[in-house]
């Protein structure tokens, strides 16, 4: 598969090092998951906004980095572009959903109209979550 | 799900190791790419590890962002989906 590998000798090695330790760094990602505490839909709107917030900060890094390969870094540019819009709809979201809470507490609707609200904010909360996943593995390229 | 992110990012290292193995100076620059995917690695799981920690407290407190903790995190967002945005990559 990697010919042009076998030639240098020194290469495999050092690529087995680097392999275990950004897999390590990877494992410990996916066990600090702000959204597997998170439990009312208020906990997990923000458990999703400060897991982006965290990987922007990382994603700002790499894509200034002049030293990670440009591709990658478009690669993230990109991603982040993407993300973008999701994250304009989960404000939006979450707006409509407090909305929706107030009115019910104050007897203005029903609870059908909340119902629909937490529905579309756990969506648009699924939908960057989804995004985020595939930008925390591009940050280990 | 942890296993298709470790799958992808071994496809993604395999594929860039394929394409940077081919000399000394390409070797170099891999343990130094290497290298700064593990620096950057362990800055988020340490930004992970404190939002982990604040979405704790407010399950603690049985409560969800302030106004002004959103403002606030809205107001960070926003300005690294700029920067990044506006960030220049030349080939």
């Amino acid at each position: 598969m990697h010919r042009r590998l076998l030639r240098n000798p020194w290469t495999a090695p050092a690529v087995s090092l680097l392999m275990i330790a950004a897999l390590t760094a990877l494992t410990a990602c996916s066990a600090l998951n702000p959204l597997h505490v998170a439990q009312t839909p208020e906990q997990k709107y923000a458990a999703v906004k400060l897991t982006y917030d965290a990987l922007l900060t990382v994603a700002q890094t790499f894509v200034a980095d002049q030293t990670i390969p440009p591709d990658a870094r478009r690669a993230v540019q990109s991603a982040v572009g993407k993300s973008g819009e999701l994250y304009k709809s989960l404000n939006t979201a979450f707006v409509e959903y407090v909305a929706a809470k107030s009115q019910l507490a104050a007897g203005a609707t029903t609870s059908d109209k909340l119902n629909v609200a937490t529905t579309n904010l756990a969506t648009w909360v699924a939908q960057l979550e989804a995004a985020v996943g595939p930008l925390a593995v591009l940050l280990h390229r | 799900m942890q296993v298709v992110a470790i799958l992808n990012f071994l496809n993604v290292f395999t594929k860039l190791l394929a394409e940077r193995s081919t000399s000394h100076d390409g070797t170099i620059k891999l343990l130094q790419f290497g290298t700064k995917a593990i620096e950057l690695g362990a800055e988020g799981v340490a930004l992970l590890e404190q939002a982990t920690a604040k979405v704790q407290t407010m399950v603690d407190e049985n409560r969800g962002l302030t106004e002004e903790e959103d403002a606030a995190l809205d107001a960070s967002i926003q300005a690294k989906l700029d920067a990044i945005a506006a960030t220049k990559i030349d080939a």
